[in-house]
């Protein structure tokens, strides 16, 4: 119940945040509400087509879309709400739906309903009925019931609710335009809301209600804002929230206390309280109208899902089916992503060259060529990744299949005090931070994101996987396999640990219930997905890219200024060897060449020279830039893998410290695309320094173990 | 309802009402006639009281449906039924027929916080013979069982009544994850998982032969 008083506390505040969703001129603002599964992105991209937005709530991290269109000379504002399955203050997602829909902005919510599921979907219809608003019902993925051999009145169903129902297939953007008309018209129809039908509760419940609703009458103006019986409903069910909105308001106090003596009264004479009672009630009511206007066909058959289920979550083949589905999408997202990186890489080859060709030499050349060029393609190689990515996840999300996924993993995740869900961001770290973190979308907590998202930078991406070879190769020749794969190991075991002390820490308590839908298996439809990849990588390049170019650019900024006194030719005695001396010492007098001194000391206890630290320091928001800098600060003669390994060699450096600072390397800070979307994604400023604090302090410390326990082992040559 | 308690010949007619729905959830008035053994004109009396009550809808010319209240009540009626009856046979030693006469009059008349505590009684006694009530985590997939109540935290088990996880509703286990959890199950047409420390909330009884008609 704790949750319940943290989230209870902000909602007055937080509805009077909440801008209003539109300014209200010959606009009808429709709000898109419904069950997870019940096609309801698919439907809003039917209506909206491209022209739809990201809605800016503040302090709100929920991706909230809306979409315009124009109708009989009416503009229609979309909004999609997350997908709930009830409007209870459980999730981050249902508190907002909720307050969206509780504003009274929205004049009319389309509930969009899965036609195979109608019982467990109208389950919403009767909340939203008691808010009072007007509602309108698409009968989504209707062709799948029509191919169930189902047989569904329509019209009684539309009667039997006193609700227009109006039936879609929006995937194929099929009833659209029926829709519409039905959303004007409930929306200028005076009586629509004199026809919706709403629940009776039962005689003592009504009883109950008329009484709170009474004293919230004649005592408070909530009234204005809110519908009474709504309040009187959530204050017999002792919802928290509604329990201290009601309570800060003058003249609160009375009303919840009749509501508090009501339930104890209920509790007493039925045996069982007034949720369970309500819920019962609602279900009571839907189940009643379901099975009066369908007829299910007589024998019950075989479906295609139970029939694919019975192969991929068998309890022997389930696993290596989903194992090797996920090798195929880290194929899909790295391996072949990586040819189109190949190609942006010799573009932006090319463009430096003409760019060398044009200007002269000069820190003006070096700013478009190094800085410039060079975070164009910091932000460009992500996207063959997030393409990818997407067009992957899209196709599991699509089929179904994603929710077996989680099915099948939730054992193993759930140790992590995780969902079974976030193990595809997970895994997909090992390849990618930055789409690994945007896939985080997928989980449906607040919660689970975020320590999801905190995890996934533990995961050695492949950028660090690039250093590793380099060092492993020189310190440790022939035993480079074992020292990778001990790498890979370490950073999933302390990910396991971290994901337990986090999850028993500070996130303790919070742990969603599992409850999780296992939908029809459904053939995704090549629209769908590439919609859904576009909006994914124009998310990245609109939200993400122009940060990773700035920072890129700064970094570099550091790292080339304040420049060296110029040489004069005297001092040269191979131009080659001058060349890569006045590199390293660039460097080493560049404002990061500077902070490396300074901050030499908190190295030293972990052996580590200056030369690595100021390599660290580059190499801090792109990793694999740490070998290069090492390279370029001993002073390599040429950039190829072996010229790099050489000169490492030539260090000398005890194979136990290259070691730990390889351990380092692995945890010690995200790079800068991967702290871009952690804090887009968390939208928390404090979660991203405490994600770079952690990690920092992580890697130090396991650096710092390995130096010393290597020593103790004897290990330090 | 409970404030202006029902006679126990009402509360009769609901319980059986109750047993008697089919499917379509209508029962002929015939049918309830000839269950409890009274005349037509007797039970089209009682029936006038309990659609005044709000309990019952009954239509002309077509059968009799409970409404969701009438549901409710009836259900417990019900329960109460077999609660006593369970008593009575296996911890006491009565026979059935004796037991069952017995139980419908005691169901009547016992008050709500007497039964509660003989329900705790029976259920314990149940549980230690490994018996009666089971947990939803603990039944095999293929079996059905109707849930009877939810004893969760309160959060959870607002999820679950959401979810339609509703004391009289059947459940079928589906499938048991690889990994041994989560667990799937199909109710009200359609699939969810639950993990098993949480489908452990959910006390079922477990669908076999009936044995206790009154």
């Amino acid at each position: 119940m704790k949750r319940n008083r943290k989230q209870a506390e902000p909602l007055a505040s937080r509805l009077a945040r909440l801008p209003s969703l539109a300014e209200k001129r010959g606009e009808i603002v429709v709000a898109l509400a419904g069950n997870p599964n019940s096609g309801k992105t698919s439907l809003f991209n039917a209506l909206t087509g491209a022209h739809q937005h990201t809605a800016n709530y503040p302090g709100v991290t929920v991706e909230i879309k809306e979409g315009v269109v124009r109708r009989e000379g009416v503009t229609l504002r979309f909004v999609d709400l997350p997908g709930t399955y009830s409007l209870s203050p459980h999730s981050e997602e249902e508190i907002i739906a909720r307050d969206i829909l509780l504003r009274g902005s929205a004049d009319v919510v389309v509930h969009v309903i899965d036609s195979t599921n109608l019982e467990r979907n109208l389950y919403l219809l009767t909340e939203l009925l008691d808010l009072g608003l007007r509602v309108v019902i698409a009968l989504n993925m209707y062709d799948e019931l029509l191919r169930s051999h189902a047989r569904l009145r329509v019209r009684e169903l539309s009667e039997a609710l006193g609700v227009p129902v109006v039936p879609t297939i929006g995937h194929r953007g099929q009833g659209v335009t029926r829709l519409l008309t039905a959303i004007v018209h409930a929306a200028s129809e005076p009586e629509q809301k004199e026809k919706q039908k709403s629940v009776h509760y039962g005689e003592t419940l009504e009883r109950a209600l008329d009484e709170i609703g009474k004293g919230l009458h004649e005592r408070t103006s909530l009234e204005d804002r809110y519908s009474l019986r709504w309040l009187a409903l959530k204050l017999l069910e002792g919802d928290a929230v509604v329990e201290s909105l009601v309570a800060v308001e003058s003249g609160g106090e009375e009303p919840r206390k009749t509501a508090r003596g009501l339930r104890e009264k209920i509790q007493a004479t039925y045996g069982e309280d007034a949720e369970t009672l309500i819920a019962e009630q609602r279900y009571g009511l839907v189940a009643g109208i379901v099975r009066q206007s369908l007829s299910l066909p007589l024998e019950k058959r075989i479906t295609f899902t139970s029939q694919l289920d019975r192969v991929l979550t068998h309890t022997y083949l389930g696993i290596p089916l989903f194992l090797f589905f996920m090798w195929a999408l880290f194929q899909l997202t790295f391996s072949l992503g990586s040819i189109p990186q190949g190609w942006i890489e010799s573009g932006l080859g090319w463009l430096t060259t003409q760019v060398k060709a044009g200007f002269p030499a000069g820190p003006l050349r070096d700013l478009v060529t190094q800085g410039i060029l060079g975070g164009v393609g910091g932000v460009a190689i992500f996207l063959p990744n997030i393409f990818f990515l997407f067009f992957g996840i899209s196709l599991l999300e699509d089929t179904g299949y994603m929710a077996r996924a989680a099915f099948l993993m939730d054992r193993v995740m759930h140790t992590m005090g995780l969902h079974g869900k976030s193990f595809i961001p997970l895994l997909m770290g090992f390849g990618c931070n930055v789409p690994a973190i945007m896939a985080t979308r997928t989980l449906e907590t607040r919660r689970d994101r975020l320590l999801t998202n905190l995890l996934i930078p533990l995961m050695s991406c492949s950028a660090r996987f690039y250093v590793y070879v380099l060092f492993a190769g020189a310190f440790f020749p022939g035993r480079e396999g074992n020292v990778i794969f001990s790498l890979y190991l370490l950073s999933i075991l302390v990910a396991v640990g971290i994901g337990q002390l986090l999850g028993r820490t500070v996130f303790r308590g919070q742990g969603s219930p599992f409850v999780l839908e296992l939908p029809p298996y459904r053939f995704p439809t090549p629209r769908a997905i590439l919609v859904h990849v576009w909006i994914k990588g124009s998310y990245f390049l609109r939200k993400m890219g122009g940060y990773i170019l700035a920072f890129s650019v700064v970094i570099w900024f550091l790292g080339s200024w304040p420049r060296l006194p110029a040489l004069s030719t005297e001092e040269t005695i191979t131009k080659n060897l001058a060349q890569s001396q006045h590199l390293s010492e660039q460097i080493s007098y560049s404002a990061i060449g500077r902070l490396g001194t300074l901050v030499q000391p908190i190295f030293e206890p972990l052996g580590f020279t200056r030369e690595m630290t100021i390599a660290l320091i580059v190499g801090a928001p792109v990793k694999e830039v740490v070998v290069s800098t090492l390279g370029v600060i001993y002073g390599a003669g040429s950039d190829s893998e072996e010229g790099l390994r050489e000169v490492l060699r030539s260090t000398q450096l005890p194979p136990l410290i290259a070691y730990a600072f390889l351990v380092f390397v692995l945890f010690y800070a995200p790079c800068i695309g991967t702290l871009v979307a952690f804090h887009r994604e968390t939208g928390s400023k404090a979660w991203t320094v405490f994600l770079i604090s952690y990690e920092f302090l992580l890697a130090w410390v396991l650096a710092f173990v390995v130096v010393q326990g290597g020593m103790v082992l004897g290990l330090m040559r | 309802m409970p404030e202006s308690k029902l006679s126990s010949s009402l509360e009769d007619y609901l319980e059986a009402i109750f047993l008697l729905s089919g499917k379509d959830g209508e029962v002929r008035v015939a049918e309830i006639a000839e269950t409890l053994g009274f005349s037509k004109p007797s039970v089209s009396e009682a029936l006038t009281h309990l659609e005044a009550k709000g309990l019952i809808e009954h239509e002309k010319y077509r059968g009799v449906r409970l409404t969701p209240e009438g549901r409710i009540f009836a259900r417990q009626v019900y329960e109460r039924h077999k609660t006593l009856f369970i008593f009575l046979t296996r911890m006491l030693g009565v026979p059935s027929a004796q037991a069952a006469l017995e139980a419908c009059r005691i169901e009547h008349t016992i008050s709500s916080d007497t039964y509660d505590r003989l329900r705790q009684f029976v259920d314990d006694q149940l549980a230690q013979t490994g018996d009666g009530l089971a947990r939803l985590s603990e039944l095999s997939p293929g079996e059905s069982a109707e849930i009877v109540r939810i004893q969760a935290p309160g959060w959870f088990r607002h999820r679950l009544l959401e979810m339609g996880f509703i004391a009289g509703e059947v459940v079928t286990i589906e499938k048991i994850a690889p990994l041994r959890d989560p667990i799937e199950f199909e109710l009200r047409g359609y699939h969810v998982s639950l993990r098993r420390e949480e489908a452990a909330h959910v006390f079922v009884r477990p669908i076999v032969k009936d044995e206790t008609e009154s």
